[in-house]
């Protein structure tokens, strides 16, 4: 099973045309097409939402060790992932920010810790706020465990912290699998 | 070669090898038709990004789906297409196909295999029947298979033995890790036969090809020392060797054209850029694997054949297979066990005590299966996306670190797989949809799948008592299931071969009973599936089937 398959299938791929109910009783236009372009904003409340997702410890990388927005700006514009899916995906930031304004009254970025996961929390309550946060965890698992060649998991780093010995021959930069 | 030759093989994997060497070798002018791209060792990586995360060896859904059909809680057909679906029948679509990205455990079927019917009876609600072969017609080729795809192993003597003609593998088996004897001991002890499990593996550099670098990557990965048996590896290169096969890569087969007197005379496909071509030949072999060996004939109406080629009693699609079964798994602690549980060497063993199952407390005797031991595969993605939800709530921040850390530092998950017989019936088949198009304008294969219930009683009854085994080594967190879905990787059925035109599509030599110059070499001529993967009984028999198309040409 390809759950990256099912995810939008079920969803139509667009977040946005899925009413979320703690986003309707704030009368949020649910149906306006959102900007396919993330914000500088935005790309600050992602880099809060994957910091607080895999947070960097003294003994454990999080993700700005793993380059996880690096990661997720490749995995955007990846022409190997469905176009549905990354237009979910992008929803769902804008969603995210929506939501943290609504529900807290401040960008996602600019939230206390506390406040972050209660957001999150009321996103995984539903079904389309918990598919996407759980597509956004697997792109984290990727930048963490994927080979370096792809931008994510720096030095190995990743698997070093987990004590994974990667397969080989490991794939050089012109044998990525979208040059393949 | 421009447009004729002698054979022409639609298909380059399992069932299009075999051909394509043997006919080759022979002298006669083989052109073989592939619709993925062609490979080699150099393009094979252990990456999980490309190998299981994009899947790039497979085609894109959007762009060839398959249509689904199953039964929805109220007992309803529901059709509707994998685009999305969360479902793939697709299997390697490049030269070798899906044995690019098999595991390579290999196992023969049994004697009892080819006679299910007479042995057991009918079962209400499936269409058993015997085989038109017996096990002794296909031991030569299974044989054959040992030393040409290279399969490595130990010859042992357990009571489930099958018959050989040989004392043993032509290679020793793979390297197996420490655990192995804690695995034979447990078994023992509670009355089991563990033997060796075969692989199509070559423990060392032989035939050409580099030995098993042993990194645990062997399914959905490429293998890229040639180690692994794929039909391109170690038979396709070889085929191409001898100078009298061509493989075309790309080439998209759409049509069998016949004739009045309902001979093919043609088959037409797309090129890479998408221009029809066509190729003329004596014998055209047809080898796209179960489903899309029966679009073909079917998509392929001429003046004799109005419902698709070899299709005129409408058996071609009919009687699908999977594989079935159950799976368990148990956790291997570092701590407890020790460091060397980390050496990536194989487990390879297997336990064939209920290949028939004669427990009274389970019924008349009945036919069981295989139940197969391996390591987890070591891809950390797949791994590590277990451990995001736990009931309906995801896990994320230093609660999803801390599991990482357990999983990953912790120890090793000895997983068990066991297969049955996926007994065919009347709601399993493959037909066109008559609506849904591939990216070409043909219309898609629709699959309707719905499973016996006997299958999920034997699939548990095994995946239960291989469980025992792993208890018994002393594993923790031991689970076992039975598996209802459809194994996507494993199809077989879809033309039957057997003696009755009126009730198979293919004779006992895998030609259409109708069509003189049509042989089906894939999975799709086992009336039933036996009760392990059926790729070496495909390897055979194409080899099999290869000698009786070297007698028509002769």
């Amino acid at each position: 099973m390809n759950r990256r398959d099912f995810l939008f299938g079920i969803s139509g791929g667009v977040l946005a045309l899925v009413p979320i109910p703690a986003l309707s009783k704030r009368r949020i236009a649910l149906t306006k097409p959102l900007s396919p372009k993330i914000t500088p904003r935005e790309w600050l409340s992602v880099t809060a939402l994957l910091e607080h997702l895999l947070p960097s410890e003294p003994h454990a990388p999080g993700a700005r060790d793993i380059n996880a927005v690096a990661y997720l700006r490749f995995a955007l514009e990846d022409q190997k992932l469905d176009s549905s899916f990354r237009a979910f995906l992008t929803n769902g930031i804008k969603r995210l920010d929506h939501l943290a304004r609504a529900d807290a009254g401040s960008h996602f970025f600019a939230l206390s810790a506390e406040a972050r996961e209660r957001v999150l929390r009321t996103l995984d309550k539903t079904p389309e706020g918990q598919r996407w946060l759980k597509e956004i965890l697997e792109l984290i698992i990727e930048a963490l465990l994927g080979d370096p060649v792809y931008g994510g998991n720096p030095n190995a780093i990743g698997w070093e912290w987990l004590h994974h010995v990667p397969g080989f021959p490991q794939p050089p930069k012109n044998k990525r699998y979208f040059l393949l | 070669m421009n447009e004729g030759c002698d054979v022409c093989v639609i298909g380059s994997g399992a069932g299009g090898g075999p051909p394509a060497l043997a006919l080759a070798r022979a002298g006669y002018k083989v052109i073989v038709l592939e619709k993925g791209p062609w490979f080699t060792e150099q393009d094979f990586y252990k990456d999980e990004m490309a190998c299981a995360r994009r899947r790039i060896y497979i085609p894109n859904l959007q762009d060839e789906p398959h249509v689904l059909e199953t039964k929805n809680e109220s007992g309803v057909w529901e059709a509707r297409s994998t685009y999305g679906s969360g479902w793939d029948f697709w299997n390697g679509n490049c030269v070798g196909g899906a044995t690019n990205f098999m595991s390579g455990s290999f196992w023969r079927l049994k004697p009892i295999d080819f006679r299910l019917y007479s042995t057991f009876g009918s079962i209400e609600g499936a269409n058993v029947v015997d085989w038109p072969i017996s096990y002794d017609n296909l031991e030569p080729y299974y044989a054959l298979v040992e030393r040409e795809v290279g399969v490595s192993g130990k010859v042992v003597t357990h009571p489930q033995a099958e018959p050989r003609s040989t004392p043993d593998f032509p290679y020793p088996p793979t390297e197996e890790h420490p655990i192995t004897e804690r695995l034979d001991k447990a078994a023992r002890s509670l009355g089991y036969s563990p033997f060796p499990t075969p692989r199509a593996i070559l423990p060392f550099s032989a035939m050409g090809r580099g030995g098993c670098s042993y990194n645990g990557y062997c399914g959905s990965y490429g293998c890229a020392t040639g180690a692994k048996g794929s039909s391109r590896a170690a038979l396709i290169d070889r085929a191409v060797a001898t100078k009298n096969c061509e493989v075309r890569p790309r080439a998209m087969a759409y049509c069998l054209e016949s004739d009045r007197t309902g001979k093919v005379t043609a088959v037409h496909y797309f090129d890479k850029d998408g221009f029809s071509k066509k190729v003329r030949a004596r014998i055209f072999v047809v080898a796209c694997g179960a489903i899309e060996s029966a679009r073909l004939l079917l998509l392929s109406t001429g003046p004799k054949y109005p419902k698709g080629l070899a299709n005129g009693n409408a058996q071609v699609g009919r009687n699908l297979l999977f594989a079935a079964g159950g799976a368990a798994s148990g956790g291997f602690s570092f701590a407890k066990f020790g460091e060397s549980l980390r050496e990536n060497t194989f487990i390879n063993r297997t336990l064939q005590d209920w290949y028939v199952i004669k427990d009274p407390e389970f019924g008349p005797p009945q036919k069981g299966g295989t139940v197969s031991f391996t390591f987890e595969h070591p891809a950390p993605i797949a791994r590590a996306t277990q451990l995001l939800q736990k009931q309906d709530r995801l896990i994320w921040g230093a609660p999803l670190k801390r599991a990482l850390e357990a999983r990953f530092r912790g120890g090793r998950n000895v997983k068990i797989e066991a297969f049955s017989d996926w007994l065919p019936h009347d709601n399993c088949f493959v037909t066109l949809d008559p609506n849904l198009k591939d990216k070409w304008g043909l219309p898609v294969a629709r699959i309707r799948v719905d499973f016996h219930p006997q299958n999920l009683q034997v699939g548990w009854y095994l995946a239960s008592h291989g469980a025992k085994v792993l208890k018994g080594m002393g594993a923790e967190n031991v689970v076992a299931f039975a598996v209802g879905s459809p194994s996507t990787n494993l199809a077989a059925g879809t033309c039957r071969f057997g003696n009755d035109p009126k009730t198979s599509v293919l004779d006992p030599d895998c030609r259409a009973h109708t069509v003189e110059n049509l042989f089906i070499t894939d999975g799709s001529f086992m009336p039933t599936g036996g009760s392990v993967p059926h790729t070496w009984t495909i390897y055979a028999n194409a080899f099999r089937a290869a000698e009786k198309m070297k007698a028509q040409l002769a």
